[in-house]
Formats: C-alpha cells, sequence, structure tokens
C-alpha cells in the first residue's frame, strides 16, 4: 500500500507533465511557429542560446546581471528593514513616527515606481536595483513589524523578571522569537525583487533575463520568449530553495512549522 | 547563529558591489559617453571606433545604446551620457527640461519617419484625399479610430500627428497604444492595430514585410532633423572635447555624404553586427537615398538660418503645443532660447579645420 | 509594551493580562497620536522645502502642492497625457477586476478541490507547481503575441497573477480542516461530498479570505507592468507618458492614486470579510 503510494508519487508529475507537453505539442502542429513554437523547437532555441551570445552576453551573463540586481537590493532591504520593522514593532513612539509615512508609500506597487526610479537614478543600474529594493523592503519591514508586535508578552517578561536589560530583552529574546515571521518576509521579499527585476529588466535594459524575453518579442522569436520564461521559472524556484535551505541552517527549531 | 546570518548578507552585498566597480574601467584619456539608438545617427561614433579613427582623438568613447529616443532623454536627466545624436522630439524635449544644446544635424530625416499598414488595409483605397498632401493615403474617415502601434512622444509620432492634422484630425480622433518599435513590430506582425509607427531601419523591414507606406513626415509636409547635441553641464565644463567629439562625428556624417556606396558595408554592419537587426544591402542603400546630409558648411548654414533648423524646430513645437503635450509657457521659454540651438562648436570646429589645413 | 507589562505586573490571570493590555493600548494610541500627525506634517513639508530650495531639480521631483493642484486640475484637463485622471483610473480599475473576478471563480474551487479530493491534486498539482515560479509579468511578451494588446491580453495577465494566491490559499484552508469535525460528520452519515460543503468549505473561508486579499495585491501591481509595457489609457499608461515628457508631476500623482485605489480596494475586502466573520471557524 505505502509503497504503491509513493510510486503514484513519483509517476503522477511524470505523466502529468508529459501529457502537457504532448498536448503542447499537437498544439503546435496545428498553429503557426510564430503563434507556438513546438516544444522540440523551444529546447532547441535554449541550446542555441547556451552557445550564442545575445546582444554581446552570453545567457549564463544575462542570469547574472539579473542575480546581482536583486541581490544587491534584497541585502540592502534585509540590512535596512529589518532594524526598522523589528524597532517599529518594539518602541511605539518610532512606530508613530514612521507609520504615517510608511502607510502612504506602502500600497504603490514597487513597479509604479519604475518611471520615477528612472528620472531620480538614470536608466543604469540604480534605477532597478532601487525596484527591487522598494519591493523587498516593504515586505521585510511588514513582516518584521507584525512578528515583534506578536511577540508573547509573557516572554518578555520572563526575562526581566530575570534580569534582563531592555536591550537584552530586545536582542536575546524578542528577536529570537519573531524568526519565523522575519524568515516568511524574506522569503516573500526574494520573490517579490524576482519580479521586481523582470519588469525593471522589461521596461529597458540591455542585460538580464527581463531583457532576454523582450529580445524575443523584439525579433519575433516566440521561441527565445519561451526559453525565457522556463529560465525565470527555474531561477526563481532555485532561489527560493537556497533560501529554504539557508532557513534551514539558521533556525532548525523551525522545521515542524514549515 | 546571527553571525552566520550576517555573514551571508555581507558576502552577498560586497560581492554584489565588487561585480559592479569590475565592471568599470579606468582609462588615461577623458571619456566622453556616446548616446545613439539603432538608426543612421548612431553609426559615426560606433565606425570611428571600429575604423580606429579614435586612435588619434584626444578623448575615448562609450558608447551607450537606446531603443528609442525616451530613454535617452531620461539617461540624460541622469548625466548619463555626454554627447549624442536623437530625434527630433526627443532632442525638443531634452532642450526645453534640461537645456540639452542642439548643436548639428545627424540628417534630415523627413523620409524615414513614417506610417505603414498591411496590405489589407481600407487607407489603401483612396491616394491624396487632401490634394495638398497627394502622398498620403486614406481619408479622415478611414483613419478615425484606427489603433496605431509604436512610441508615443518620438519623432515617428511627430509624422504621424502632422498627418492626421494634414487630414483635419487629431490625435483624439485614433488610438495610440505606446510600445517600443520592435515590440509594436511583432504585435502588428500578429495582427494587432491597423497602423504601425516607424523609423528607418525598420521601415526597410516592413516594406520587406510586404506592408504598404501610408505616409510620412514628409508626405505631411514636416521637416524632420534629427539632432546632435551635447548636455549642458558637459559643454560648459568641456567645450574644447565637444569640438573634438564632433569632428569625430562629422568625419562620418561627410563619409556617408560624400561616398554612400562605400558607407553600406559599415552602416549594414552596424544594423546587424551590432543592433541584432535583420537587414540586407538593398534595404540599407535607401538610407542614403531618403535621407539628406550635411557637411560642416552647410551645418553652419542651417544652423545659423532662422528658416531651416530653428523653422523645423518651431514646427515640432508647434506641434507639442497643439497636442497639448507642452504648455504655452514651456513654448515660449523654448521659442526664446531660440530652440537651444549653438552653433559655436560647429563653427569653432569648422576654424580647427581649417588651421590644420594651413 | 514595557509599559503596559508593568502597569500588569500584579494580576494574575493572563487572560486578564490581555484585556488590560488591550484596553491600555488604545488609551494610550489615542494619547500618542499626535506623534503620527506632527510626523507626517514633518515629512509633507520637509518634501515641500526640498524642492522649494532646490535640492532636487524640478525635474526630478515636484513639491506636494503642485501635486495636489495637478491631481485637482487632472479631474478636468486631460493635457498632456490625453484622458482624465478618473477615465485612466476606471480603464484600470476595470480591467483589475475583470481578471481578479475570473481568477477568484476559477482558482478558489480548484484550490478547494485539489485540497479535498487527492486525484484533483494528482493532476492539477504538479502543472501548477511548474508554471507558479514564472512570474505573470514574464508572461506579457508571449500574452501579446498570442491575444493582443487588448483587454483579453491584459486581463489574462492579471488572471495568473490573481489565480496562484487564490489557489494556494484555498488548498491550504481545506487541508487545514479540523479531522475530527470530518469524522464527526462521516459518523451521521454526511456523504463526502457534503462534507465538503458543509465541514470543509466553511473551514477553509478565513483562507480563502487571506488569499483573495494577496490575488487583488498581485492583479493590481502586475496591471501596472502590463500598462507600461502597451497600453493606451490607464494609471500605469499615465505614469508612462509622464516618463516620455519628462513630467514627475504626473507619475508622482500616478503612483498616489494606484497606491490609493489599491489600498481602498483591500480595504473593502476586508470589511466584505468582516461581514463573514461571524460565521467564521466552526473549530
Amino acid at each position: 500500500m505505502t509503497l504503491s503510494k509513493r510510486g503514484m508519487a513519483i509517476i503522477a508529475p511524470v505523466v502529468s507533465i508529459a501529457i502537457f507537453i504532448l498536448l503542447w505539442g499537437l498544439v503546435s502542429l496545428n498553429v503557426s511557429a510564430d503563434f507556438l513554437p513546438s516544444p522540440l523547437a523551444v529546447l532547441k532555441e535554449g541550446i542555441r542560446l547556451f552557445h550564442a551570445k545575445i546582444s554581446g552576453t552570453s545567457l549564463i551573463g544575462h542570469i547574472g546581471w539579473s542575480l546581482s540586481r536583486v541581490l544587491i537590493a534584497f541585502g540592502l532591504a534585509i540590512v535596512l528593514g529589518l532594524p526598522i520593522g523589528l524597532y517599529m514593532g518594539w518602541s511605539r513612539v518610532f512606530e508613530k513616527i514612521v507609520s504615517p509615512i510608511f502607510e502612504v508609500l506602502r500600497p504603490i506597487p514597487p513597479i509604479a515606481w519604475i518611471p520615477i526610479a528612472i528620472l531620480w537614478l538614470g536608466v543604469a543600474e540604480g534605477s532597478k536595483i532601487f525596484i527591487c529594493f522598494v519591493g523587498a523592503f516593504v515586505i521585510m519591514i511588514l513582516n518584521a513589524y507584525t512578528g515583534m508586535r506578536y511577540v508573547d508578552p509573557l516572554l518578555i517578561d520572563a526575562a526581566k523578571s530575570f534580569g534582563a536589560t531592555r536591550t537584552q530583552q530586545f536582542i536575546n529574546v524578542a528577536i529570537p522569537a519573531c524568526m519565523p515571521s522575519i524568515f516568511a518576509g524574506v522569503q516573500n521579499a526574494l520573490s517579490m525583487s524576482w519580479m521586481c527585476v523582470l519588469a525593471a529588466e522589461m521596461v529597458g535594459a540591455r542585460q538580464g533575463v527581463g531583457f532576454i524575453i523582450i529580445q524575443g518579442m523584439d525579433l519575433n522569436k516566440p521561441s527565445m520568449i519561451l526559453v525565457g520564461m522556463v529560465i525565470i521559472g527555474i531561477v526563481g524556484s532555485l532561489l527560493a530553495a537556497a533560501l529554504r535551505w539557508i532557513e534551514r541552517l539558521l533556525c532548525p527549531w523551525r522545521r515542524e512549522l514549515v | 547563529m546571527k553571525k552566520r546570518l550576517f555573514a551571508c548578507l555581507t558576502a552577498v552585498c560586497v560581492g554584489g558591489a565588487l561585480l559592479l566597480s569590475s565592471l568599470a574601467y579606468a582609462a588615461d584619456k577623458p571619456v566622453v559617453r556616446t548616446s545613439a539608438q539603432p538608426c543612421l545617427h548612431g553609426m559615426e561614433l560606433w565606425y570611428a571606433e571600429e575604423a580606429g579613427w579614435l586612435k588619434d582623438a584626444p578623448f575615448e568613447s562609450e558608447f551607450l545604446f537606446f531603443p528609442s529616443g525616451g530613454g535617452q532623454t531620461e539617461a540624460l536627466a541622469a548625466a548619463q551620457w555626454d554627447c549624442g545624436a536623437m530625434g527630433t522630439v526627443p532632442t525638443m524635449m531634452a532642450s526645453m527640461r534640461y537645456g540639452y544644446k542642439l548643436i548639428g544635424i545627424s540628417n534630415v530625416e523627413s523620409e524615414t519617419n513614417d506610417l505603414w499598414v498591411r496590405p489589407d488595409s481600407p487607407l489603401l483605397k483612396t491616394k491624396g484625399a487632401n490634394p495638398k498632401y497627394p502622398d498620403i493615403y486614406g481619408t479622415a474617415e478611414d483613419w478615425k479610430g484606427k489603433k496605431i502601434l509604436g512610441p508615443s512622444v518620438t519623432t515617428a509620432h511627430y509624422a504621424l500627428s502632422a498627418t492626421l492634422k494634414a487630414l483635419g484630425l487629431s490625435d483624439k480622433d485614433v488610438s495610440i497604444v505606446d510600445m517600443e518599435l520592435g515590440q509594436a513590430m511583432t504585435a502588428f506582425n500578429a495582427g494587432e492595430g491597423d497602423i504601425i509607427m516607424l523609423w528607418a531601419p525598420q521601415s526597410y523591414m516592413a516594406e520587406a514585410r510586404g506592408w504598404k507606406k501610408v505616409s510620412s513626415g514628409r508626405a505631411a509636409n514636416a521637416v524632420i532633423a534629427g539632432g546632435i547635441g551635447v548636455r549642458k553641464e558637459f559643454a560648459e565644463e568641456h567645450p574644447d572635447l565637444v569640438v573634438e567629439w564632433l569632428d569625430v562625428y562629422m568625419r562620418g556624417v561627410e563619409m556617408m555624404r560624400d561616398n554612400p556606396a562605400g558607407s553600406v558595408d559599415p552602416l549594414l554592419s552596424y544594423f546587424t553586427d551590432y543592433c541584432g537587426l535583420e537587414l540586407s544591402r538593398d534595404m540599407v542603400e535607401k538610407e542614403f537615398k531618403y535621407r539628406d546630409l550635411f557637411n560642416v558648411s552647410e551645418q553652419i548654414a542651417a544652423l545659423e538660418d532662422p528658416n531651416k533648423l530653428p523653422a523645423w524646430m518651431r514646427g515640432v513645437a508647434d506641434f507639442m503645443l497643439a497636442q497639448g503635450r507642452i504648455s504655452q509657457k514651456e513654448y515660449d521659454s523654448y521659442v526664446n532660447a531660440n530652440f537651444n540651438i549653438d552653433p559655436s562648436f560647429m563653427k569653432k570646429l569648422a576654424e580647427k579645420r581649417a588651421a590644420a589645413a594651413k | 509594551m514595557q509599559e503596559v507589562s508593568d502597569r500588569n505586573k500584579n494580576v494574575p490571570s493572563q487572560a486578564l493580562n490581555l484585556e488590560i493590555e488591550k484596553a491600555n493600548y488604545f488609551v494610550s494610541a489615542a494619547r500618542e497620536n499626535w506623534i503620527s500627525v506632527v510626523s507626517f506634517i514633518m515629512f509633507i513639508l520637509a518634501w515641500e522645502l526640498i524642492c522649494r530650495f532646490e535640492i532636487i531639480g524640478p525635474y526630478q521631483l515636484v513639491p506636494p502642492s503642485q501635486v495636489v493642484s495637478l491631481f485637482i486640475d487632472k479631474f478636468s484637463n486631460p493635457n498632456p497625457d490625453g484622458a482624465l485622471l478618473y477615465q485612466h483610473a476606471i480603464a484600470s480599475l476595470s480591467l483589475a477586476l475583470v481578471g481578479f473576478v475570473v481568477a477568484v471563480i476559477i482558482g478558489v474551487p480548484l484550490g478547494l478541490f485539489m485540497g479535498w479530493y487527492p486525484g484533483v491534486n494528482m493532476a492539477v498539482r504538479p502543472l501548477f507547481d511548474a508554471i507558479r515560479p514564472i512570474p505573470p509579468i514574464a508572461w506579457i511578451p508571449i500574452a501579446i503575441l498570442w491575444l493582443g494588446i487588448g483587454t483579453t491580453a491584459k486581463a489574462f495577465i492579471i488572471f495568473l497573477a490573481a489565480f496562484v494566491p487564490c489557489v494556494i490559499n484555498a488548498y491550504t484552508g481545506i487541508r487545514l480542516t479540523n479531522p475530527v469535525l470530518i469524522r464527526v460528520a462521516k459518523i451521521y452519515g454526511a456523504s463526502n461530498w457534503e462534507t465538503f460543503l458543509k465541514i470543509g468549505i466553511p473551514s477553509a473561508i478565513p483562507m480563502i479570505f487571506t488569499g483573495m486579499k494577496l490575488s487583488l495585491n498581485a492583479a493590481w501591481t502586475t496591471l501596472v507592468a502590463a500598462e507600461l509595457l502597451a497600453a493606451s489609457m490607464g494609471l500605469g499608461y499615465m505614469i508612462q507618458l509622464g516618463r516620455r515628457l519628462a513630467r514627475p508631476d504626473i507619475i508622482i500623482v500616478g503612483m498616489l492614486t494606484i497606491g490609493f485605489l489599491g489600498a481602498l480596494m483591500s480595504w473593502i475586502l476586508t470589511k466584505i470579510e468582516a461581514r463573514f466573520a461571524s460565521s467564521r471557524r466552526l473549530t
């Protein structure tokens, strides 16, 4: 029984994906390649792109550009957003100071910042990193803040009765207690920056995975667009997987909650 | 645990910063950042580098590439380039907003900013509905309500607005879908939209696909001058470099003007190798048929003659005002500044060349 | 927080403790609200001054006074972007809502079925997992090729964006149904379908609402991206044109309107959620 169940768990996805690719192939036979290229054509295009250069940068190079933008922005968002969010949750005065400004800016989607970011920072790296940063920053603040607000007051009281100073309460008790919320935020922030980098690269760039799909459109090559989409999906899931791995490394006690 | 987290993050940040800084390189000669589009006006500096003209020049060129003038203007606002060429509308916007100086004419491109339809379009039934504009296809009724693809607030948009005006219409009578050129072509190819606004060399690709030209800047009696320009602060800080840069640029212009046959190969190679466009030789040959190019003395005349460049730029400004894209106040100050035309660099170049000839 | 716990030092019962904390929170919240007001005024003032003294140039940032006057002006003046502000807003809103509603209609039942019937889950899950990591924005070029540049293509993109959170949350919600409740229903002779309708779905409702809020957010974000790439009306188009015309005031008015409408929509959804709250958790 258990064996067949496990067998099913492996077979079902394979069958489902195979049927999907088969259907895709059948549809592509009946429409023009300008509309939907066949799976084989996409595979071939993928292999070709691995060796050819797209506007002077290799495929790996494009991925590298996108990743470096995302990681810089993501790093900045953590370094800046985490302390602000945590402190907003800890100190009510600070919360009252920051929240009105934050509440006005928060609902603006990061992508709506693209035009103004370009006016402020130009069309080079600055504006793209800024967009990704905005996306990740807001999520980091929100999660760190919410995590801090929901720390069980009993924990703080317990620490206090053991003679912990205010700083010790904050660093040794409150922060570890909101780790789960912070990590949920980190995951969302990373996938948000990944989406933002695409948007920024699609609106104007010469490198990056977002540029690949726009270039595919410029050159009227649907197979190139699809290769780009597949790569975006793969890199996106690898990023998420890497983060889960880091999370397990850093807070092993949280495993059962994942 | 936390230390490890912070170590990871710091490593990521430092790594990213290193990656970025390694991309910037040190140069001995001053760098002039040149901006251009995949268009004839971008070939000069690219070819200068290929042909080794820059070896003797007192500057190095860094080439920046934009799909259309919108991005170029924004990059100018952030001071990301110094000298360059762009279409007449972005030139106007840049002068109006950022004091960009117009110092020369890359070419007159009235014929190569044009509008295209698919061969089954009803517009093709009538030609010259308004006898004053014999080369415009379609009647006002035909044009009304059509969906037009292309980058808005560009020179091609100017050709469109001029065409609509010739038929007694305005931008409000049609629906313009704002898209970059290449994307608009792909969408149009897939059957989207009724009309597409283009410029060369993409219009040759349109012709090769069997699309039909229904109007152009020339057909609508608009003279469209592509501008050579320089960022205001750069012109003030390094006037000598601007002259040197212009020297190289004009060498390219004069090569194409005086020897079009010999310039086909360099231009073709710019379009195909650098810009990634798919063009054939005979398409590129048309470039020299349709575009007027000026040498240094002709440039000075055109820059100073109130009936030439100033009048052409006024035509653009009039249109933008009529379309409500700019305010009366902006218009007045632009006209009062003589359209930010500055012939001094071209004149200095003429003096420099005269001195060298002696 | 410290203030609160200090005062409650001698209260033995935890429940009472929480009640008092809540009360204290609101009392002190009212007392400290003036800080927020001052902070907001300072923010606007600093913004105005930065622009007045041209620390940031007029083509990079405009003062709030100019933003307000343009905002009022945009109700009657279609220049320079070709339409009134509310026309842009209606164009964007109607698109976002079409995509969102379709996503909810398809996504929520799909998620529920996936969560309840292992067969459906096994068939759909792998495809869903394969497509999910591709952000909806990456579909824009291919959607333009397939569906053109009109309403259909944009609604499709928004649908994709809104679909994923709907499915995931409906799935998770129904998977978290208390197994005791299911067993009780079965003991009283309810069929699997009845249990699904009467026990599974009600207990998934809070999660479904969370998913809908996330969906709406995603739909709104993605719409802006789609309008940046191809559009002739809408708030995204408006800020894109502001970009082309180098008019930061138009961009900022557009951004704030987008933000405001986004916040308004989540607020409405929260209100709707509150009406359902009375019949919420069965556990």
